[in-house]
């Protein structure tokens, strides 16, 4: 497997960034490339320019001084990861980030390159050597899916880990495009971002690239909580087969904004909402949990294209989501019925 | 000097990353070769039209399966291959023809022009369908069906034995493909000019492409040298002579520049000549005590495309049966059969992985329906120094009851087996290695091994050897060897070895053959170099030899203060025989074969016996299990340099682990690699690996080289029964099929036990 020839311009700038993007032919962004590069060499992209973000001056930044997290699009995962703020207030974050592959990619993968991840599949991700034998299939340009055979759309699926937890903490990014010969950015909720439809790729526009990741300030430091929890098969590298990602804060021994949020087990980051409504303005203890996390795994929509079964991952959901929300919140068990007791 | 840790002599270069890996080569003029491969499982080739191809500027050479027409196969019974597919494709993924170009996106540019027209024929790749279908033959040599090859075997009385049983257990076991996972892939230079042929190449097995190459291209075999460079990783993967040899040579021939082609990943997964996919039946009978009265065994093997080590597989898998445990009647009836999927091969443990994990979870369920403690029961049953088991194998020395204790005592057996909370639990099995096959592969009557080690007068010595180091340290072994006998530092022996041009001819590294082969020449070829050593310096000093000692590179009188004379002045004194200083030595088994067709796999001068315990954690809700620890008893004779004993135990036991718990090689509907790369062919990486104790037993081999036997391959065998074993201590299930993933243990759980 070799690399296709392209051309790498390294613009110092967000705004000279995106003209590139807007006025190169076939131009492709590059932010660390760990997911790139090897679609590169497997021949799914043929861009004949990439557009490396890394040499934008201040992209690399995360700043947690003010409020909030304020992170560039290449800010490694690494340096995300070790971050003790963000363990502190946003702790869904430096999980997902520290759970990305390994030690080396989480230093050349970037927090922007995850959330901008392309969608996997066994199908898809191969060698034209394998692509060879099989007929195309909807990501491809081909007309069937060849996960699920009798569907009409692409189940690719979504395995960056960090874009659960961002949305759970209410994410946002803010982008850059080039029209008009101008530099137009906008904000957008990361939630935004996604479709559930495996070949579509990020709802956004033409050249439109990411330029920062943020999360907004925690709504009451000391009783918001978050965290992720991922399923794979080898803890040291794997993409995530089925992950979690919770936040919520607790406010009179309730619990109050839940977010739940499963990665891995669809093409896009899944909110559970009725996982969700079981939560909100509940008091937490293991039955509410248990069933929340029933609700979770109803939204799960696994398909046979990655390891282990789809039953496998459905279930990893369940237990995932009971697992995370008691580590969470179980301090509260006996403080919620100790309560009780008291008001009898 | 021996039995002290010795780091390894490549090992700095290797840490460095100077050592010289067949992709590390670069010659002049070199063009990069590339593999034209088949997209169907199962097809004619009609034609193949290359004149695109050839047509490209850049492209030197396009070659298909007609420049290369003549078979060639690994066993002389399976002459089945060609370099390049002649008329037939039978697997996705075999090559079809081959381009050299200027450059690798060149050569890729240059396979997508070369048309092939295909005529699809129907596809097998259920090996019990090969079994009965006689309208699709994947092999014109299959009479039955699609069957390679069936094996019976019987000895002692099996009827009365399972009469004599008190107590008789039928199981049905399972155990999916696996592949070696090398971190190097195949690699291949060839050159040729007027001094013949010379290919650079990561093979396990020099001699064997050398006598492949000549018979393939038709070459006198003094026109052809086979190097072996630093090489990264084998596990049997390695082991045979591969296209891509044999295609970089024909390509160098045409072009007459050098072509190297190296396998992508993807291409390492299609040559595969890994583990077989294996169902099996056993049936084992016992007596109250718990003793062996007979074994019934039956075992269908998916052989895949071609032959490769298939038969020798096939009859490993009963032959190696009879150890660890005295078995009084043994059937075995087995098959290996053709499917469209790329060949199968021999992996580290060849043989005797598949039926040895059925074994030892029988043997644990035989212990838990007698109440019997699964240790006891090995004990009572274990075969001892002297034993020869009832096909014929001779047990020079074993430590096997040994390395039951110690793996038991590791884990805290007595006082935790069956006491440990739910979900936690420890398991022991037994297992036992050939060092080396007794006979070769093809019939002669050479030495297996063979050792000259040249005297320098600057006090250093070389050793000359063809076997193979392929990561296990042999290398490091040989100066070890010679500089024991010698008494010398190491850094004074260097080794040549691996070249057929410069070096004698030893098999290759393969069956654990080359510690107990390759070290016993080594050592004879040293001693013999050492008495030439002392009659020389006796002659000049005026002493009889048996007045002379050697100690830390010096010659001296017995117990004498003073040294008489430096080990490079013995040399020059010795050299006054007007011949310069040399020693050999030769390994050849004794004759050990059975007197029965098929007895000639299984016999080894020596075997290695071991046993592991493992502790486990099993997450009944998710089905997930967490191996904590395996302890891994090895009898390997004499630890010559314990380290790298270690290394090897740590290696097989992690790899064991791997197949137990990860590991699957295996095709779709279509004949298409489900895992062909390293993100998907899950493998542990060492944050996934276990602790692994190694815990070294020497029960000192007579024939051994001071006394040592294998441990490259035999501490594979233990570690997957014993992880199966401890999730029953754990769980209360036994698991049959391997690998086991969560949602079959969970579906063993939900079944409650059996």
């Amino acid at each position: 497997m070799i690399l296709p020839k392209f051309e790498v311009e390294s613009p110092l700038s967000v705004e000279e960034a995106v003209r590139l993007l807007a006025t190169l032919k076939v131009a492709m962004p590059l932010a660390g490339g760990t997911g790139l590069i090897p679609a590169l060499k497997l021949g799914l992209h043929n861009p004949s320019v990439l557009v490396d973000l890394e040499s934008v001056e201040g992209l690399e930044a995360v700043d947690c001084t003010g409020a909030g997290v304020y992170m560039g699009a290449c800010a490694p995962l690494s340096v995300v990861a070790a971050e003790p703020r963000i363990w502190k207030d946003w702790r869904a974050l430096a999980e997902a980030a520290a759970s990305v592959g390994g030690p080396q990619l989480r230093n050349v993968g970037t927090i922007g390159g995850n959330v901008c991840l392309d969608t996997r599949c066994w199908f898809y991700d191969r060698t034209a050597t394998w692509r060879q034998a099989v007929e195309r299939c909807l990501k491809r340009g081909g007309d069937v899916c060849l996960a699920a055979p009798r569907s009409q759309r692409c189940h690719a699926v979504f395995a960056a880990d960090t874009p659960p937890a961002l949305i759970a903490l209410r994410g946002r990014v803010r982008t850059a495009r080039w029209s008009a010969e101008q530099c137009i950015r906008r904000e957008r909720f990361m939630e935004d971002l996604y479709c559930d439809e495996g070949s579509r790729g990020l709802q956004l526009d033409a050249g439109e690239i990411i330029t920062h990741v943020i999360v907004p300030p925690v709504i009451s430091a000391g009783e918001y909580r978050s965290g992720y929890l991922k399923y794979r098969l080898r803890r040291s590298i794997d993409f995530p087969l089925a992950a979690v990602a919770v936040g919520l804060r607790m406010a009179d021994g309730c619990m109050r904004d839940v977010r739940v949020v499963l990665g891995g087990v669809a093409s896009a980051p899944i909110m559970a909402l009725e996982a969700m409504q079981e939560l909100e303005g509940r008091e937490p203890n293991a039955e509410v949990a248990a069933r929340a996390a029933q609700a979770a795994a109803r939204a799960a929509r696994p398909v046979p294209n990655q390891a282990t079964t789809p039953g496998q991952r459905r279930l990893m959901v369940t237990v995932l989501t009971e697992r995370l929300l008691c580590k969470l919140t179980s301090d509260q068990y006996s403080s919620a019925r100790r309560d009780q007791e008291a008001m009898k | 000097m021996i039995g002290k840790s010795q780091p390894r002599i490549d090992g700095v270069s290797k840490v460095r990353g100077t050592a010289m890996y067949t992709d590390d080569i670069r010659l002049p003029g070199m063009l990069v070769g590339k593999l034209l491969r088949s997209p169907h499982a199962h097809a004619r080739v009609l034609h193949v039209d290359t004149s695109a191809a050839e047509a490209l500027p850049g492209v030197k050479a396009v070659i298909t399966g007609r420049d290369l027409p003549i078979a060639y196969g690994m066993l002389p019974v399976s002459q089945d291959e060609h370099a390049l597919a002649v008329d037939v494709v039978r697997h996705v993924g075999e090559p079809v023809a081959a381009v050299a170009a200027m450059d690798e996106r060149i050569a890729s540019r240059a396979l997508d022009l070369i048309n092939v027209d295909y005529e699809l024929l129907p596809a097998i790749l259920d090996p019990s369908e090969a079994l009965v279908r006689n309208d699709v033959k994947i092999q014109d040599r299959a009479v039955e069906a699609n069957v390679e090859r069936r094996v019976r075997l019987v000895f002692g009385d099996v009827e009365d034995g399972f009469r004599r049983a008190v107590h008789v257990r039928k199981d049905r076991f399972t155990k999916k493909g696996a592949g070696h996972a090398s971190l190097e892939p195949h690699a291949a230079i060839a050159s040729f000019t007027q001094d013949g042929l010379t290919l650079w190449t990561a093979t396990q097995v020099p001699h064997y492409v050398h006598r492949t190459l000549a018979r393939v291209l038709q070459m006198p075999m003094e026109r052809i040298r086979v190097i072996k460079p630093t090489l990264g990783g084998g596990f049997g993967g390695k082991g045979e002579p591969m296209p891509l040899e044999l295609v970089a040579s024909a390509l160098a021939v045409r072009c007459g520049r050098p072509v190297k082609i190296t396998y992508d990943r993807e291409e390492v997964f299609f040559t595969n000549r890994g583990r077989h996919a294996y169902t099996m039946e056993l049936e084992t009978g016992v007596t109250a005590e718990g003793l062996i009265t007979a074994v019934r065994f039956s075992c269908l093997l998916d052989g895949g495309a071609y032959g490769s080590f298939g038969v020798v597989t096939l009859y490993y898998s009963g032959q190696l049966l009879t150890l660890p445990y005295h078995v009084p009647a043994l059937e075995f009836q087995g098959a290996r059969v053709f499917t469209n999927k790329p060949a199968c091969g021999a992996q580290r443990g060849h043989g005797g992985v598949a039926p040895r994990f059925a074994f030892e979870v029988q043997l644990d369920r035989i212990a838990s329906d007698l109440g019997l403690d699964p240790v006891e029961i090995r004990l009572r049953n274990q075969v001892r120094s002297g034993d020869v088991t009832i096909n014929e194998l001779k047990v020079t020395s074993c430590g096997f009851g040994e390395c039951v204790e110690a793996a038991a005592e590791a884990v805290g057996w007595s006082r935790r087996r069956g006491r440990l909370p739910r979900g936690r639990g420890v398991g022991l099995a037994g297992g036992a290695y050939v060092s080396g096959a007794a006979l070769p592969i093809y019939f002669n009557d050479m030495p297996h091994s063979n050792v000259v080690i040249t005297a320098d007068r600057d006090g250093g010595v070389t050793v000359l050897s063809g076997a193979a180091d392929i990561g296990q340290g042999s290398d490091t072994m040989l100066a070890l060897v010679a500089a024991e006998v010698l008494s010398l530092p190491m850094e004074a022996v260097r080794v040549v070895a691996a070249d057929t041009g410069i070096t004698p001819v030893d098999l290759g590294s393969y069956s654990s053959r080359v510690t107990f082969m390759a070290g016993n020449a080594c050592r004879q070829a040293a001693e013999e170099l050492r008495d030439k050593l002392f009659a020389g310096a006796a002659e000049k000093l005026g002493l009889a030899v048996e007045d002379l000692e050697l100690r830390a590179g010096v010659i001296q009188k017995i117990s004498a203060a003073e040294p008489a004379m430096s080990f490079g002045e013995a040399v020059a004194a010795a050299e006054g025989a007007g011949v310069p200083l040399t020693g050999v030595g030769g390994y050849r088994p004794p004759d050990l074969a059975g007197r029965y067709k098929g007895g000639g796999v299984g016999p080894s001068p020596a075997y290695s016996f071991g046993a592991h315990a493992a502790e486990v954690e099993v997450d009944e809700l998710t089905g997930e299990v967490r191996v904590i620890r395996l302890a891994a008893a090895h009898d390997l004779g004499r630890a010559l340099n314990p380290v790298a004993a270690e290394g090897q135990v740590e290696g097989a036991a992690v790899m064991g682990f791997g197949e137990t718990l990860l590991e699957i090689h295996e095709v779709d509907g279509h004949g298409r690699l489900k895992a062909s790369d390293f993100l998907e062919y899950k493998f542990p990486t060492s944050l996934d690996a276990p602790e692994v104790e190694s815990l070294l037993v020497e029960s000192n081999d007579p024939q051994g080289p001071f006394g040592a036997k294998e441990v490259g391959e035999g501490s594979l065998h233990p570690a997957i029964p014993a992880i199966i074993n401890a999730v029953y201590d754990a769980a209360g299930v036994w698991i049959h099929d391997l690998p086991l993933q969560p949602h079959t243990v969970r579906a063993a759980i939900s079944r409650g036990g059996s």
